[in-house]
């Protein structure tokens, strides 16, 4: 996969926060190429600017300095609304949290990038029946998010995040508030989503999880203080057989 | 995976556009479902709406009625009323038969001229006889209205010449009255006093103008209209002028075309005025004259709700900024799955606008339902009550201020930006200063000042209203009951014949068992139909000096009277004495003045024993008693000069016959009162028909009609206001409240006690109130010092009003602030803490 394109260009970014007076170095000039299809692991200490790194790169924020471009494009260059259209179509966003809107059933959750994106009726039902069956959702479609337990409504967010087939999937601790079976079922689903070609950005606590991605990234006190190109394959092979065995029970119990 | 590239997606045109209705209907949705689990934020949204929405359609719905309509002719800014002016006299006349004649002749300005004057006639042949006010009009007139008959046809213009056949047309009221609404009258007869006149035609309703008249007649079927001295001669000036101005013609044209026709005239017929007359002429709006009396009410109402509505709309606005502060995570979420900010604001925007007009229709609903309590005050102060509706104009008015309250509350949560990030994380719970906070306080002050200046402005009105029923007019209303005669004056030709019939209704009504006063006058405090009877136009001839022409006053009234009518009225006699029973057609010729009269003729003496003559000394009348003024036309307009004559030897073909009955006070005698007055009237005269009954009291109520319409409003909306502000109060100080849950928890868990935190959450409202009630202080001063300019004794600054009404609008803020500062309190801190 190395020698693939690259999707995320970023050189010399830092990102300083104003308050009261108060300035935050939470990233400090890191520099860090992300290429289709890796599958990359942000790992560090609470505060180190790790949530921080993946808003910029979700184009939530903009950094105080520095260079980023996403496909060659310059991300200091557009406009507002330029940036809610590539959020739309090209990132897709796991939150830890899950942010699923309260008022709105499942399958309207999943179905509201579509209607940002101008899809048609037809084509968004059908899109979102697909993702729904993929996550293994399709019988809670039409319910709310807070009849759903954390883990359905972790996978919901998966879907809403995978209808639109984004380039890049992003993820601030996706499993961070579901227990160890829950999380591993979504894990599961993002690795075969990469094995599928999608390239993934991921922050997470759980070391175990680093396990599945290609590449970790260190971040400490807003600097990256280290890379490493991920894990031996048949490491990997082991931890997914692990996720696959629990992720089937799950579907048995749901 | 097919892609396209990151680039092409940035730049592509996509069908967002074409999607937009798509957009709209999915808004729409989530509204709706959003609506349903808020139900009460909604329900308050949407009452707020509907309650100033409805308020302000309603009053809109009167004053389009009455002013903006007020003329539902076509084109009714082109309708004039023509006069004649004597400047040197400054002295209003209408016009002779001959010079509308000529002044039709020589206008350049208008096309014709139509002419009306007022009369009554007892009509016969239709069961019971009935007293019918009649309008007597050129042929011409219908025309000039663009009046239609509904069934059968109006006048044409040879029916115009004297001589030819007598024809009535039937307004619409008096067909369905009389005639039950059959077709079949068309062509009949029916007798007028002594002569048949056939029923040609029905008109359709109309406002009338400037009587309220049962039937309209052609010239020739008028007796004193065509006979020969209303034909010939020129100073006979009886009847009112109208007129359509010509296409490319103003109303000023008019005025310069028919001065200068009444100053040639004047110079052609100087016979037909008065000595060195400076004649002249003008032309009034028709609208202009329809609407004067009401205008500065109909104004200041509207300008009320007006009020309450911006009221509402800060309101609604606040609690859509509070609701909006609890979104921001969802709209973080939505913008990170790529809405753009307009694509937000649309949703704001759709979700806003359908709550206003779920709000407007239930409004629009709620000035329905009104309308009716609505006309029927109006009606008491305007003839014009029947044109109020709910037309298009109304409803388009409504549609226009629901959509705009819901933009202002749509557009304004969408200004200041989301920081996505900490949206996304802590999900709104951001501090409360930050969220539109200071936009919220803003709004919420601007409640407190309007709804002062509102709750002010009633209570200036409610004390105006006060000062007006306080005023000594001279006479007491209470008790009094009032029928009114007029006598057929076909039969009642002389002076004899009439005080012949009166005297004999007097003495049967005075036999009568319970009546404890009774009297017979020709008009009385608050007639409004006889207000300007009997005007002196001349100079009267006072016994001490010399006669001067130019001595004459304005506004001098005679009025027939019988003895008792002082007493019944509980008026004074400052001097002298009553007229007597032995003050009749034999008796020496007597009056009595009013004070005012008796200061102005004799300022340093007593009037008693002067004598008196209208017809330069011919005939005297010897002043024998001096009453107190008594205020005839309304409570806010001053006396006038007044000279009562005894009725026997002044009669009157309009009476009113006064009585008050034993006991009054306990029971209502109205009832008993027109039983006996038909008997005793059928007895004397079968055919004599009775024109009305009321009371005094509700003859004085009416003249302060438009006042306590205002004052009755004013209260009402001043009360929906504070009901509102309230809600605002409540609403913004709970959500803040909501916010600082957190806060409280941690000044509770390092010491402060329940009262310090009920004083953190209480000092923060009474400090916003009192912001609010500093600026309302200046904006009711400001309608404070309007309102004294248009209504009736008050200043605009009364500080028993100011000190209450910001008493209670303190006391409301704190009892408001109260019970979620208790709440913030009651909340043990390790739960507080756990938010
Ligand atoms: N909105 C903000 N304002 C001020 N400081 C912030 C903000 N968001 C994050 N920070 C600071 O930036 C640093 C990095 O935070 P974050 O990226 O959230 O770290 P992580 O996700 O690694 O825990 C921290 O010191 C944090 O306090
Ligand atoms: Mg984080």
């Amino acid at each position: 996969m190395s020698n693939s394109k690259t999707l995320i260009n970023i050189n010399n970014l830092s990102k300083i926060y104003h308050t009261d007076g108060t300035q935050t170095h939470a990233l400090k000039a890191i520099s860090l190429t992300i290429s289709q299809g890796d599958y990359v692991t942000i790992q560090g200490p609470s505060g180190g600017g790790k949530s921080t790194l993946l808003s910029i790169i979700g184009l939530l924020d903009k950094a105080t300095s520095g260079e980023y471009k996403i496909s060659d494009v310059s991300v200091a260059k557009l406009s507002q609304s330029q940036m809610a259209k590539v959020r739309n179509k090209e990132i897709g966003f796991i939150f830890q949290d899950f942010n699923l809107i309260g008022d709105m059933t499942v399958s309207q959750n999943v179905e509201l990038p579509l209607i940002y994106r101008g899809v048609k009726k037809s084509a968004r039902k059908a899109k979102v029946d697909e993702v729904l069956a993929r996550v293994n959702m399709t019988e809670r479609a039409h319910h709310l998010p807070n009849q759903l337990s954390g883990g359905q409504q972790q996978r919901v967010a998966v879907a809403r995040a995978l209808v639109g087939n984004p380039t890049l999937l992003l993820a601030d601790e996706p499993t961070g508030n579901l227990d160890s079976v829950n999380g591993d079922s979504v894990m599961q689903l993002l690795s075969e989503l990469n094995e599928q070609g999608v390239t993934i950005c991921m922050v997470t606590h759980d070391s175990r999880y680093a396990h599945f991605s290609n590449r970790t990234i260190n971040l400490f006190d807003g600097e990256i203080v280290s890379h490493s190109s991920g894990v031996t394959p048949d490491d990997a092979k082991s931890v997914q057989e692990h996720v696959k065995i629990v992720a089937s029970q799950i579907a048995v119990e749901a | 995976m097919s892609k396209t590239t990151v680039s092409s997606n940035i730049n592509d045109v996509d069908k967002v556009q074409h999607n937009f209705i798509e957009n709209v209907a999915i808004d729409i949705s989530y509204a709706f479902s959003r609506f349903i689990s808020q139900p009460m934020t909604t329900l308050i949204i949407v009452l707020t709406l509907a309650l100033s929405i409805g308020a302000t359609t309603a009053i809109f719905s009167v004053v389009n009625g009455l002013l903006f309509q007020a003329t539902p002719f076509k084109d009714s800014d082109k309708l004039v009323i023509l006069q004649q002016q004597d400047l040197s006299r400054q002295q209003n006349y209408g016009f002779s038969a001959t010079e509308i004649i000529d002044f039709s002749a020589q206008s350049q300005t208008f096309e014709e001229m139509s002419e009306y004057h007022n009369m009554t006639f007892t009509m016969y042949g239709n069961g019971d006889p009935v007293r019918v006010r009649t309008g007597v009009v050129s042929s011409n007139f219908f025309n000039m209205l663009n009046l239609t008959p509904i069934h059968g046809r109006v006048f044409t213009e040879s029916e115009d010449d004297i001589g030819a056949e007598p024809l009535v047309v039937l307004t619409y009221e008096f067909w369905q009255k009389e005639f039950n609404g059959k077709t079949d009258i068309i062509d009949q007869s029916v007798e007028f006093n002594n002569r048949s006149h056939k029923i040609i035609g029905v008109l359709p309703h109309f406002p009338q103008f400037p009587d309220v008249n049962d039937v309209y007649m052609a010239i020739p079927s008028c007796p004193w209209r065509s006979s020969e001295n209303a034909l010939s001669n020129r100073g006979m000036r009886m009847m009112s002028g109208f007129a359509r101005i010509k296409e490319n013609y103003s109303l000023a044209d008019v005025n310069t075309d028919v001065a200068n026709i009444a100053k040639q005239l004047g110079g052609t017929y100087p016979e037909a005025y008065a000595e060195n007359a400076n004649v002249s002429a003008s032309a009034l709006s028709l609208h202009d004259e329809l609407v004067r009396s009401s205008r500065p009410y109909l104004y200041t109402l509207l300008a009320t709700t007006l009020l309450l509505f911006l009221i509402a709309v800060a309101n609604v606005t606040n609690l859509t900024l509070s609701q909006h502060a609890k979104r921001k995570r969802e709209f973080a979420v939505r913008s990170s799955l790529g809405a753009s900010k307009a694509r937000l604001a649309q949703l704001l925007l759709t979700e806003s606008i359908l709550l206003s007009l779920f709000g407007g229709l239930i409004g629009l609903l709620f000035a329905f339902l009104g309308l009716g309590f609505l006309k029927d005050l109006a009606s008491n102060f305007s003839s014009l009550a029947s044109e109020i509706s709910i037309d298009s104009t109304v409803m388009l008015f409504a549609l226009f201020i629901s959509t705009f309250s819901g933009i202002i509350a749509g557009i304004v949560p969408s200004f200041g930006k989301i920081d996505l990030v900490s949206s996304l994380k802590e999900g709104g719970k951001s501090s409360y200063s930050t969220d539109h906070g200071f936009l919220r306080n803003t709004l919420l002050v601007g409640q407190f000042a309007l709804s002062l200046t509102l709750l002010i402005a009633a209570g200036l009105t409610i004390k105006s209203l006060n000062n007006l029923q306080s005023v000594d007019v001279g006479f007491s209303a209470k008790h009094v009951e009032i029928s009114q005669v007029d006598l057929n004056w076909t039969v009642y030709n002389n002076a004899q014949q009439r005080w012949q019939i009166s005297q004999q209704i007097l003495q049967e009504v005075r036999k009568l068992p319970n009546v404890t006063s009774s009297a017979l006058s020709m008009t009385y405090p608050n007639d409004t139909v006889g207000v300007n009877y009997n005007k002196v136009r001349q100079a009267v001839q006072l016994d001490d000096r010399d006669f001067n022409a130019d001595d004459r006053l304005p506004e001098t009234f005679i009025r027939p009277i019988t003895d008792g009518y002082f007493d019944l009225l509980e008026s004074n006699l400052l001097m002298g004495r009553d007229f007597t029973a032995d003050d009749d057609d034999n008796g020496a010729l007597v009056a009595i003045i009013n004070k005012k009269l008796a200061n102005q003729w004799w300022p340093n003496e007593s009037a008693i024993n002067h004598n008196i003559s209208f017809d330069q000394g011919q005939t005297w009348l010897t002043i024998v008693g001096v009453v107190e003024n008594i205020r005839e036309g309304g409570a806010a307009v001053e006396s006038s000069f007044q000279i009562y004559r005894p009725m026997a030897q002044a009669s009157a073909a309009h009476i009113a016959i006064l009585a008050k009955y034993e006991g009054s006070q306990a029971s209502n005698f109205t009832a008993t009162f027109t039983q006996d007055i038909k008997d005793i009237v059928a007895r004397l005269d079968s055919r004599q028909p009775l024109s009305k009954f009321e009371t005094l009291q509700k003859a004085a109520d009416n003249s302060v009609a438009l006042q306590r319409f205002l004052a009755q409003l004013l209260t009402m909306f001043s009360v929906i206001a504070l009901v509102i502000t309230i809600s605002g109060v409540s609403g913004v100080m709970g959500y803040m409240v909501n916010l600082r849950t957190r806060e409280i928890g941690i000044r509770m868990a390092i010491g402060a006690d329940k009262a310090k935190v009920l004083l953190l959450i209480l000092s923060y409202g009474i400090k916003l109130t009192f912001i609010g009630l500093v600026v309302g202080i200046t904006g009711a001063y400001f309608s404070g010092n309007w309102l004294a300019s248009q209504l009736f004794g008050i200043n605009g600054f009364d500080a028993i009003i100011y000190g209450s009404a910001l008493m209670s609008l303190l006391f409301i803020s704190i009892a408001a602030c109260f019970i979620p500062a208790w709440r913030a309190s009651s909340i043990p801190p390790m739960v507080a803490l756990k938010q």
